[in-house]
């Protein structure tokens, strides 16, 4: 089965991946139901691109022709910040360093499990260290947030005594320049 | 190991995922693939925590390179948000953790020259 099969049918939800795993957990906030299409809609977009169309790093579609296959939405997400803003600090991603860090990636989608304003996704890994700056940004603009990230077992005396589970740094807020006094 | 000037490197690879670096017997590292590399510098005990909980076929590979190269990333890396921009340099990852770097192509000739010859070994759960 692959990752697009996976993700359409969700049949591994609940279960940790084999190998090097991982699970996010993303808040998905006032709009839960919203925020979860918006997010899942993304990923089903990006992964029928690559599995369905045999998408490989030498013909990865041009910024261009990933716009008409990402959601309008999110697409517009990337708009109207100029590389300054982004530069300084901003949660805010470049579009083209979005695409890239998808194409980059080392993760790959295994299930999820909505629990009321909770999504917990569980990603299976090629590597560690990881990047999902990515996924970061796209539970942000979704309407949610990446609360959580579990990916390793605490040591002490050499034995796994407890998950060891952190939360993701709170982020800045956004703040509109019109309304600043 | 034990040299002055030197800094280790990890990656915890195996399992299902792609084994990206292969330990030769004479302890050097070979790099597979011309995809970004990800690398954690100089954290051990994260490495073993990632690693606790995985199945028996993952692993941690570690190196030594020298500190000069650790110097070389850490100055021009850039955030992965605005990668597009740098499209040569490392991306730095992780940031609640240092010296966490995805390493591209253009740099994996560089990577090899620092490797400390014999260092590299393969850690087992």
């Amino acid at each position: 089965m692959n990752e697009l099969e996976r993700f359409q049918s969700n049949c591994k939800q609940g279960q940790v991946a084999p190998g090097l795993w991982l699970t996010l957990r993303v808040d998905l906030g006032e709009q839960p139901n919203q925020t979860a299409k918006n997010f899942l809609g993304v990923i089903r977009s990006c992964l029928e691109a690559i599995e369905a169309r045999g998408i490989t790093e030498e013909i990865w579609p041009t910024d261009e022709q990933w716009k008409q296959l990402l959601p309008s939405w999110f697409v517009k997400s990337f708009e109207g910040y100029t590389p300054q803003e982004i530069y300084e600090g901003s949660w805010r991603w470049d579009y083209g360093s979005w695409l890239d860090s998808m194409k980059e990636r080392v993760w790959h989608w295994w299930g999820c499990q909505q629990n009321n304003r909770v999504l917990t996704v569980q990603l299976q890994l090629d590597s560690w260290p990881y990047s999902i700056g990515a996924l970061k940004y796209l539970a942000r603009v979704a309407g949610g947030q990446l609360a959580v990230i579990e990916d390793r077992g605490m040591i002490q005396a050499g034995s796994v005594v407890v998950d060891n589970v952190y939360p993701v740094q709170a982020q800045k807020p956004q703040v509109d320049v019109n309304l600043a006094i | 190991m034990g040299q002055l000037n030197s800094d280790r490197a990890y990656r915890v690879q195996g399992g299902d995922s792609k084994e990206r670096l292969l330990v030769t017997s004479n302890g050097n590292i070979e790099i597979q693939g011309k995809g970004m590399l990800f690398l954690n510098f100089n954290q051990e005990v994260r490495a073993l925590e990632f690693l606790a909980r995985r199945g028996d076929h993952s692993y941690i590979v570690r190196f030594a390179v020298t500190s000069e190269f650790l110097g070389f990333i850490r100055d021009i890396s850039v955030d992965e948000d605005k990668a597009r921009l740098y499209p040569d340099r490392p991306i730095r990852v992780d940031t609640l953790y240092p010296d966490q770097f995805g390493i591209r192509s253009n740099l994996f000739d560089e990577l090899l020259e620092h490797v400390i010859p014999g260092s590299a070994e393969v850690i087992y759960p």
